[in-house]
């Protein structure tokens, strides 16, 4: 069979850049062989126009699970377009009458060519998505369409991209979570960038009669703790003497500090 | 070298089972006379 040919070279020639550049492992492989069954037994003369819709809905789930792998998004349109003219014509590939007569293959409309699964058509509305484009060696001819051809590129570009893309996108997701990580850390309530004030804001909020003198004196208290020592710049001077001509009691002197550290 | 050939192996299985599931080439035979299954 020329068409097993076919796809024994596809294998070989994946195996070959396989063994070579390690490719990113799709999901779900178990779909592509529920796919490929109703196709294999429509090459070997088993047609059941209705198993095409098999081969596309576990197609299209494979490509659906795997669409984040480079080369998938352009096998399942590829894959969609082959579908689209084998559905328009009950399950087989259609290819023109005239295309077969100019390489001196004579069938008449409507048969079904033997080892494959084309049908001859005399003409198709979607005869763009059929098979059209004749590749000749002079022995061996083989007509393909638009759909094997991206088909044929989304496997080429799974077997040498998919692995350089899932490192790239795993390390752009480990930056992403590094920096939402320190812009959480920058965020989190207590990492302020007034050191003094926020140690003097703790011992504050630890000791109301504290809290009370600071609303009252701030400069001398801040300076005059029995244990602990704080050193008050004038930045943080200023911003003491502006809570306390705001706020009329611990409670909104001990708010106002907290909001201040906290930056809001 | 173990871990490559079972990687060839494994990706020669995938590209033939999507090839078959998805590709519909015509490779016609060599001209000798056409050999069809009449279906109309």
């Amino acid at each position: 069979m020329a068409l097993f040919a076919v796809y024994l070279v596809c294998a070989l020639v994946g195996a070959w850049i396989a063994f070579w550049r390690a490719p990113e492992w799709p999901r779900y492989n178990l779909l592509l062989a529920i796919a490929a069954v109703p196709q294999i037994g429509h090459v070997l003369g088993i047609r059941i126009s209705e198993m095409l819709v098999v081969s596309v809905v576990a197609m299209t789930l494979w490509c659906l699970c795997n669409y984040r792998i480079a080369g998938v998004p352009m096998v399942a349109v590829g894959a969609a377009f082959n579908a689209l003219a084998m559905t328009w014509h009950g399950g087989a590939m259609p290819v023109r009458a005239d295309i077969l007569a100019e390489l001196g293959y004579h069938f008449d409309p409507g048969v079904l060519v033997e080892g494959s699964k084309d049908v001859v058509v005399d003409h198709s509305p979607l005869w763009l998505l059929s098979d059209w484009m004749v590749i000749s060696t002079g022995t061996f001819t083989l007509i393909i369409s638009p759909g094997d051809i991206l088909i044929a590129g989304g496997v080429v570009m799974w077997l040498l991209f998919s692995r350089t893309a899932a490192l790239e996108r795993e390390s752009s997701m480990l930056a992403c979570h590094s920096a939402s990580h320190a812009e959480t850390r920058k965020n989190l309530i207590g990492h302020s960038t007034r050191p003094a004030l926020t140690r003097l804001a703790l011992l504050a909020a630890a000791d109301p009669a504290l809290a009370e003198r600071l609303l009252h004196d701030p400069f001398d208290v801040a300076n005059a703790h029995p244990h602990y020592h704080v050193t008050l710049d004038a930045h943080d001077r200023a911003t003491l003497a502006a809570i306390r001509a705001r706020a009329r009691t611990v409670g909104e002197f001990l708010g106002e500090l907290a909001a201040e550290v906290d930056g809001f | 070298m173990r871990s490559k050939i079972l990687r060839a192996l494994a990706a020669a299985l995938l590209v033939g089972t999507i090839a078959a599931a998805a590709m519909a080439p015509l490779a016609p035979p060599p001209i000798r006379g056409p050999s069809t299954t009449i279906v109309k």
